[in-house]
């Protein structure tokens, strides 16, 4: 009987909060900046919890993308991918006193915007392959609606 | 010390900056503020009474509330310049068969929501002074949009105007402001509905303070407030957000009116669980 490998973390993170919901993040030799939950202020200096989940999945599907495509010798151009990331309640996400619901992602909406020689068919083997190997997709496709469709440019 | 805790009502999530604006403006001012919101205002009638919060920024409606349960023993420290002296309208169609108060009898009257200071219980009670009852000389179309929130939602109103515009009542009971930013905004053709009546002036909402918090510290929060400048551009934007050109001492006259209206219409025995 061999031992049960080890899974090393595929990340490790350091969160050290300075207050006013600010929090500095530590990963690898890399340092940012968050705060508050839900980013709601236009001139905000830092993204909130919210937008670095969402810019996370944008991240994890457009780097995935353009692995498979690399592989697969499909360069592809003008790579473009807009999200629309909704709670079940955002009030409760901000602390209503007396709302109900959750404060939980319910779905995200999107477009995929890409342009490149091959056809539409290679496209989306290339989405397919794409979505079915990322890691923060796989992860929110089971708690909300993701859907995204493909747009291709000419 | 712990920051002062204000309460407020929010319906949308964007409000929430407003409040963040101010929460950073008084801390910047050394008077440490934050913020716990509200579904409703009877939540924070409550939470005002037993000390959860020390100011809540009141509806004129939980302003009359909670002096109710309070035994009148609250305070209304700040408001707005334009939560005084404001008015109701009562709209009609310029081409329709409604040309004084009285020939709203046996016609019907669109309001907003039931708990709508502006929108429902002050234009009843002006139409009460008038010698018209609802039930009894008109009927009424109400459009309950966010119940619990007094109507700061204006969806209830605009509801109230569309069916003054679509035939389906024959007067539509709506804020001035609004009236006013509806004809300029286009929302209205004023050619095409006319003011009928109007009510006389009332006052919107207040900042209030219950009987055990500290009159120095409503001092100085007050003292902070206003002296918010809309001369000053790193002020103006959170004040034209909240509809201010200046924050002003609170002032309890204005309700009056209110409270006849919800005595007359026995609101409180009403709708309150």
């Amino acid at each position: 009987m061999g031992e049960v490998p080890v899974i090393e973390p595929s990340c490790e993170m350091r969160a050290l909060a300075s207050g006013d919901g600010h929090v500095r993040l530590v990963t690898r030799n890399l340092t940012f900046d968050a705060e508050r939950q839900l980013g709601l202020d236009p001139g905000a200096a830092h993204p909130a919890a919210l937008d670095l989940l969402v810019g996370a999945l944008a991240t994890d599907l457009l780097a995935g993308l353009g692995r498979e495509a690399a592989r697969a010798g499909t360069p592809l151009y003008d790579v473009e991918l807009r999200l629309e990331a909704r709670l079940g309640n955002p009030l409760v996400a901000l602390g209503v006193v007396g709302e109900v619901g959750s404060p939980a992602l319910a779905s995200v909406q999107g477009t995929l915007y890409v342009g490149g020689d091959a056809d539409e068919a290679q496209i989306h083997a290339l989405w397919e392959t794409a979505c079915a190997r990322a890691p923060v997709f796989a992860t929110l496709r089971n708690t909300a609606s993701i859907n995204i469709t493909i747009r291709l440019v000419p | 010390m712990r920051p002062i805790l204000v309460g407020a009502v929010i319906y949308d999530p964007k409000v929430a900056v407003i409040w963040d604006i101010i929460a950073g403006f008084f801390g910047a001012q050394k008077c440490p503020m934050d913020c716990v919101f509200y579904t409703n205002y009877e939540l924070q009638v409550s939470a005002l009474l037993a000390g959860h919060i020390d100011i809540a920024w009141n509806s004129p409606l939980a302003w009359v509330d909670a002096q109710r349960r309070s035994g009148d023993t609250c305070r209304a420290i700040a408001m707005r310049d334009t939560d005084r002296d404001r008015r109701t309208h009562l709209l009609v169609r310029t081409d329709g068969p409604v040309r004084a108060a009285r020939d709203l009898r046996g016609r019907t009257v669109a309001l907003g929501a039931l708990d709508s200071p502006q929108a429902t219980l002050l234009p009843l009670h002006h139409l009460e002074g008038l010698g018209l009852k609802s039930g009894r000389d008109f009927e009424v179309r109400r459009h309950d949009v966010l119940v619990g929130k007094h109507g700061d939602h204006v969806g209830g109103e605009r509801e109230a105007l569309n069916d003054l515009l679509a035939g389906t009542a024959d007067a539509a009971a709506v804020l001035d402001l609004n009236w006013e930013l509806w004809r300029s905004d286009g929302t209205v053709d004023p050619s095409r509905v006319r003011v009928l009546d109007t009510t006389a002036p009332f006052d919107h909402c207040n900042f209030t303070v219950a009987s055990a918090f500290p009159a120095a510290r409503a001092e100085h929060w007050t003292r902070v407030l206003l002296s918010m400048d809309y001369g000053n551009p790193a002020h103006r934007d959170m004040m034209d957000m909240e509809g201010l050109k200046a924050w002003l001492h609170g002032r309890t006259l204005g309700y009056a009116a209110l409270e006849a209206a919800v005595r007359e219409q026995s609101f409180f025995e009403t709708t309150v669980g």
